[in-house]
């Protein structure tokens, strides 16, 4: 929620500009680019920036596929450099390989992902079927639901990702055209307080002809696991750590987006919609309806679903008498999104027993209307009287046209 | 007389094969390069002999990320000490095998040619997978037997000529692009000097001959290294901005036979009827090169 | 004369033949290693023939410490040149290489 003293500072900018302003104020030393749609406004904005002298000691490398661009920053993070990108779709998919590596060697580097469905067949618009398919790679991945959260949420998740107990990459998850290229009025972030809020990078381990460490060694059977489980145990330790961060960006900036979940009107909500990114937008103004009318309905925004908050997920829906849950991708096989998947198999082991329904939507940028969601919610009010009839399933799909 | 011991950058207790050419290439690399550089290196023998955790034959800071992005590494190592006002006179070096250089690598090397970063990329071309086990590369000479090239009732082995990538990082327009050859230690320390030195992207190819995959007797890979410059398969010269500055001459070229011979991976061109016709096309290869080249 | 160890020690100095108890082998989070830290492993069992110097042949021009592709072959104070046989994997490039013949390669007793 945006502090009305904050109006004047509000400029009406794409969302595009309103997140490589960003990422200039957090001082990146190596930004690598390649462009695709729709992410490219943001480093189009960026490369002029460099050219106009406004971010010192950063290398700008126009490199020749989004598999060099994540490449180049494995290489740039090792000598210590803070580090971004920007990347959607099949360019996220190329840096697939990559993005282990530079989890499994510790980099912090960050990128923005505007997000966007996948070939074939080919398509631009969004979904989160790309980000999604990186799930298992061991990236942070924050979802944001507008411009200001795109643009607020660069800043904390370096800072989460920086920490030394962490040291884990990260990506901020936007929607494609709808946020991308979308003109809002947004607070730009100032550099002074950027500066307050997020510390210098220093990594305790960089390449160094002074101390001339080795990077990427082999392992054998003997050490690979413990590898895994550092990893895990990063993640583990970036769950408080992403709730404090933004907290302490709310006390820097005034602004709050939520930390790992958000609830809206979920206090006593008796059915609760749970999605990621900016349909939850849309979901609110229906959900304002229903109280309207008195009914009882919540949403709980999932931010973080790397790491999954499975704790914070629980608590936020135990009272609800049904859940269901909006995924903007599909697990092909499951019938599933992802969402919905990893909300049931938490609840499988708590004490909470409520029907969740799941439903896969927004395929490929089709529009999620305001009749749509009433129906999830209509749907969701009969699964929680009368037991589930679907679990899971299409929304919206052209029947005419199968 | 007292001599300078000449420093050695890689540490004994690598698990390199007994008489491993990889280790030469990184050994003269590093005594033509000395302390103060960032060593990158894409997957192959020479990162995974070198690098068991939690040990480290390197003692100059070394990267290993993936198999095909050395290039695109090495790009971003030179850019963050740039960013970082730590370049100096620090070098960056990416050491890769011809399967990392030549096949699955080349567009991220191409894209980091073009874009003009400041660093050596040296590749240890030893013509095959040897990883992996001895499977044919781009790199992989006419007619050698590999296991997925293998001679046979109806094959010579390769059916095709190894690239040119040294003409291909030329056309980058690279100020220094040199052959060398772990054959001629000197001749390689001098061309690592002299690349590591060149503001730009440079480029080094050396040939180096693998007791394991190519089937020799463990004390022989530097002279085989020799003889393939000896016979003319193997020319070394020195390239600026594309143009050939210098040669090493070789006198009285030794017939490629007298090569071929000493390796199993080409045994069969000494069995098999159509053989002798195959040696020729080799001989005519290295004739070709002896020519072009101006080696005489 | 300088020997190799006291080069390395502006390099490494926490890191020698025969001062294993120092490299770390606990799995960090970035598994950085230590450099040279492979003294560790004696390679030399490997070996099934010992090069062997005739020391009278020797004009310690210095070619088999080039040639030795596992750093074993070290100069010595006098300016001749030792295998060091904790790493030696005895390829016999050294005697094949050597201009004056002046290393011999016998069978190692096992």
């Amino acid at each position: 929620m945006i502090n009305p003293a904050y109006k004047d500072k509000m400029v009406v900018v794409e969302g595009s500009y309103a997140v490589a302003h960003s990422a200039k104020t957090c001082h990146p030393n190596v930004i690598s680019a390649y462009p695709i749609t729709p992410q490219t406004h943001i480093v189009e904005n960026l490369a002029q920036f460099i050219a106009d002298g406004e971010i010192p000691n950063c290398e700008y490398l126009n490199v020749e596929s989004e598999f060099s661009a994540i490449s180049s920053l494995i290489g740039a993070a090792a000598v210590g450099a803070r580090t971004y990108s920007a990347t959607t779709s099949q360019g996220l998919l190329l840096m697939h390989e990559a993005l282990f590596n530079a989890s499994g060697m510790r980099f912090p580097i960050i990128m923005t992902i505007a997000n966007r469905a996948v070939s074939a067949p080919i398509n631009i618009w969004n979904d989160h079927q790309d980000s999604i398919s990186q799930r298992d790679t061991g990236w942070i991945q924050l979802y944001v639901e507008d411009v200001q959260e795109a643009s607020d949420t660069l800043p904390q998740i370096y800072k989460i990702a920086e920490d030394n107990e962490i040291m884990l990459p990260g990506m901020v998850c936007m929607d494609g055209f709808i946020l991308s290229h979308v003109y809002e009025p947004v607070v730009l972030l100032e550099q002074n307080l950027v500066d307050n809020f997020l510390p210098s990078f220093h990594p305790e381990n960089m390449l160094d002809p002074e101390d001339p460490k080795t990077f990427g060694a082999f392992a054998t059977p003997d050490t690979y696991e413990e590898f895994r489980y550092l990893q895990e145990q990063a993640m583990q330790k970036a769950l408080p750590k992403i709730e404090a961060v933004a907290k302490e960006f709310e006390e820097v900036f005034g602004r709050f987006h939520g930390g790992l979940v958000d609830g809206y009107m979920i206090e006593d909500a008796e059915i609760v919609i749970m999605s990621m990114g900016s349909v939850l937008g849309t979901v609110k103004d229906v959900v304002d309806q229903y109280r309207a009318k008195g009914e009882k309905i919540g949403v709980l925004k999932v931010r973080s679903f790397r790491p999954f908050p499975k704790e914070q997920i629980i608590e936020s829906i135990q009272n609800a008498h049904a859940v269901v849950v909006l995924d903007k991708n599909i697990s092909i096989g499951t019938n599933e999104g992802a969402l919905f998947s990893e909300t049931k198999s938490c609840l499988y082991n708590s004490k909470v027993r409520i029907p969740l329904v799941g439903y896969t939507l927004g395929h490929g940028g089709r529009d999620i209307r305001i009749e749509s969601i009433v129906k999830v919610i209509e749907g969701t009010k009969a699964a929680a009287k009368a037991g589930i009839m679907v679990e899971s399933q299409f929304l919206d799909l052209k029947e005419e046209l199968l | 007389m007292t001599k300078v011991a000449p420093k050695m950058y890689l540490s004994s207790g690598h698990s390199g094969c007994a008489g491993c050419c990889d280790a030469f290439a990184a050994k003269f690399t590093l005594m033509g390069a000395g302390p103060n550089c960032i060593v990158v290196n894409p997957t192959g023998c020479l990162e995974v002999m070198s690098t068991p955790f939690p040990l480290s034959s390197w003692k100059v800071p070394w990267i290993h990320s993936l198999f095909e992005n050395g290039g695109a590494v090495a790009s971003g190592v030179e850019a963050a000490l740039k960013a970082l006002g730590k370049k100096n006179d620090t070098k960056v070096i990416a050491i890769g095998g011809d399967g990392s250089t030549m096949d699955i690598g080349i567009g991220a090397i191409s894209g980091a040619f073009e874009r003009g970063h400041d660093f050596t990329y040296i590749c240890m071309d030893n013509e095959a997978y040897m990883n992996t086990g001895i499977q044919r590369s781009s790199g992989t000479p006419y007619d050698a037997s590999t296991t997925t090239s293998p001679a046979g009732k109806f094959s010579f082995g390769n059916p095709r000529p190894k690239k040119n990538m040294p003409a291909i990082i030329a056309a980058h327009g690279s100020p220094y692009v040199a052959t060398t050859s772990i054959g001629f230690p000197r001749d390689m320390i001098r061309k690592v000097k002299k690349a590591i030195e060149i503001v730009g992207p440079t480029y080094i190819h050396t040939h180096s001959p693998c007791t394991t995959g190519w089937g020799f007797d463990t004390s022989k890979t530097l002279e085989i290294a020799k003889l393939a410059v000896e016979t003319g398969l193997w020319p070394m010269y020195d390239m600026e901005y594309g143009e050939i500055t210098q040669v090493r001459r070789i006198k009285d070229p030794k017939p490629v036979e007298e090569y071929l011979r000493t390796q199993k991976r080409f045994k069969h061109l000494f069995t098999m009827e159509g053989g002798e016709e195959e040696i020729q096309k080799i001989q005519d290869t290295a004739d070709w090169n002896i020519k072009h080249y101006g080696l005489k | 004369m300088t020997t190799e160890a006291s080069q390395d020690s502006t390099i490494c100095p926490e890191i020698s033949k025969n001062d294993h108890e120092t490299i770390e082998s606990k799995v960090t989070c970035c598994s950085v290693c230590k450099p040279g830290s492979t003294l560790k492993n004696k390679t030399g069992g490997w070996r099934n023939f010992r090069p062997v110097y005739n020391y009278e042949k020797c004009t310690k021009c210095g070619i088999c410490e080039i040639v030795c592709p596992d750093m074993s072959v070290k100069p010595r104070e006098d300016g001749f040149f030792e295998h060091d046989y904790d790493y030696c994997k005895g390829c016999g490039i050294c005697a094949n290489e050597c201009p004056e013949d002046a290393i011999g390669m016998i069978l190692e007793k096992k």
